[in-house]
């Protein structure tokens, strides 16, 4: 866990089933439970997610938000995103290509960070190959 | 003119659709086709088999690998199985000179593959025309694996040359170009484009089933829930279901045995038979079968393995080529021996039951 300018990156684990988001919600809540928690989620490790792992991240979201804090996503590979889409979670989050971009966005104007977001940070999400087992 | 139809295919293919897994390397059983795969309830095997049929093909031969369940067996359609991929081409020959000393002159060889929208009366007067041995069926881009063979020179120069290298031949033969629909079905998005054309009517093939508003139709036993959304042009395979709220839109075709969760968008996508799609969930640009869903936009494919999702509802049990009647025949006795072995074990619980009951 790294934490600069009070955003806290969580790296999240390679398989985030039912098992793991339990655990993982478990080692979060202290930190959802402070105020205003700026949170990214780090997903370079993650390489399955699956319906309960999506749970986590709306029940991580949630908490976030009811303390006026935010949850931003990063570094999520294509075939993860597929599945952000496929359950129509993406359009729930701010997505970016790395933590670094996640976390400088929290601390850009509102302004500034509209004009990026209309610039889609999603657009990152480009299109590659490859298989998940 | 007496004309036989020799068509070589390989399994249908149980995670496609990439280029690279269009074919994926299996030794045992040979090359995976798209040709297998149900297109509005029919695959482009049995299309191809039924077109032959109609322009004149007195026979036609298939040479398949045992788990090849994409047609229907009749009296003009006689199979072979071959174990090994490379073992096809040795079948395809012995048939050749097995259907020549029955009279046949002419054959019409066939890897599939490609679905083609070919003219056989204009392509066997070019080859008549010609006088060459093979004549090779090109598109505008290319050899399409198929070949007219004039039996009795093939068989006097006593080689068979299959599969035929063009490339390698000092005097290569001169090319029929056919100028109708083709589709090579190399990849998934081939077969995407395969469902839109034959949607907006730019080839031949036509969806089964009942028309039931312009651009909507439906195959037997297919259950759409009166809240269910189907914006044409659509196609629902047999006995799929499509529950409350869903919506299927832009050329989408689900073929049979086939569920649409409460909710869920499907778009621009192509559902092969048996899959299920779970509640909520959007699935747009995307070739799905049974767990493996295809990316069209993005050109990935993953194998989706919570069942809330997408999962595969096809029985574990292989099903049974109709063309089979030994294999049909084992598998009914096993049935038959497992529902007697359940029975007996049901009646074995039911008395310890009654046993336990009594002691206490």
């Amino acid at each position: 866990m790294t934490i600069g300018k009070a955003v806290i990156v969580k790296q999240l684990p390679e398989h985030l089933g039912a098992q793991q988001s339990q655990a993982f919600f478990r080692e979060l809540a202290p930190l959802l439970a402070s105020d205003r928690p700026r949170l990214v989620f780090d997903f370079t490790a993650v390489r399955h997610l699956d319906s309960a792992g999506v749970e986590l991240l709306l029940q991580c979201m949630e908490e976030a938000m009811k303390r006026n804090g935010d949850l931003k996503l990063a570094a999520v590979s294509p075939q993860l995103a597929v599945i952000l889409e496929m359950t129509r979670v993406d359009r729930l989050f701010e997505i970016f290509p790395n933590s670094a971009d996640a976390v400088e966005s929290f601390h850009r104007f509102p302004a500034q960070s509209l004009k990026t977001e209309a610039a889609s940070p999603r657009s990152s999400l480009s299109s590659g190959s490859g298989k998940q087992d | 003119m007496p004309l036989s139809a020799i068509l070589l295919t390989g399994k249908r293919p149980s995670r496609p659709m990439t280029r690279e897994y269009a074919y994926p390397q299996a030794p045992d059983l040979g090359p995976a086709s798209l040709a297998c795969v149900d297109v509005f309830g029919q695959s482009v095997m049995q299309r191809t088999i039924n077109r032959l049929e109609r322009a004149g093909v007195r026979a036609t031969s298939v040479i398949t690998t045992p788990d090849c369940v994409a047609f229907s067996a009749n009296k003009n359609v006689a199979i072979t199985i071959t174990e090994k991929p490379a073992d096809r081409w040795c079948a395809a020959e012995r048939t050749l000179k097995k259907e020549a000393q029955r009279g046949v002159d002419t054959f019409l060889i066939a890897e599939l593959g490609a679905y083609v929208e070919l003219d056989l009366q204009d392509a066997l007067r070019f080859h008549k025309a010609k006088g060459q041995p093979i004549t090779c069926i090109h598109d505008s881009h290319g050899p399409l694996c198929f070949w007219l063979v004039d039996a009795a020179q093939v068989i006097a120069s006593g080689k068979f040359p299959f599969p035929l290298d063009e490339e390698a031949l000092e005097h290569p033969p001169i090319p029929y170009l056919v100028d109708a629909h083709v589709n090579r079905l190399s990849d998934a998005r081939e077969f995407r484009q395969l469902v839109v054309d034959s949607f907006l009517g730019r080839c031949s093939i036509a969806p089964f089933g009942r028309e039931i508003k312009a651009g909507v139709w439906i195959e037997e036993g297919a259950r759409v829930h009166k809240t269910a959304r189907l914006v044409a042009p659509v196609y629902i395979g047999r006995n799929t279901q499509v529950q409350p709220a869903a919506v299927i839109t832009r050329f989408t075709n689900l073929e049979h045995d086939c569920n649409v969760g409460e909710g869920s968008l499907v778009a621009d996508a192509s559902i092969l038979s048996h899959t299920v799609i779970g509640k909520g969930l959007d699935v747009a640009a995307a070739l799905v079968d049974g767990s493996d869903y295809f990316h069209l936009d993005r050109n990935l494919m993953l194998r989706i393995q919570d069942p809330n999702w997408i999962s595969d509802s096809a029985p574990l049990q292989p099903q049974v080529p109709n063309y089979l009647p030994e294999y049909e025949e084992s598998f009914r006795r096993s049935r038959q021996l497992e529902l007697e072995y359940s029975q007996y074990l049901s009646r074995a619980a039911g008395r310890l039951l009654e046993v336990f009951k009594g002691e206490v």
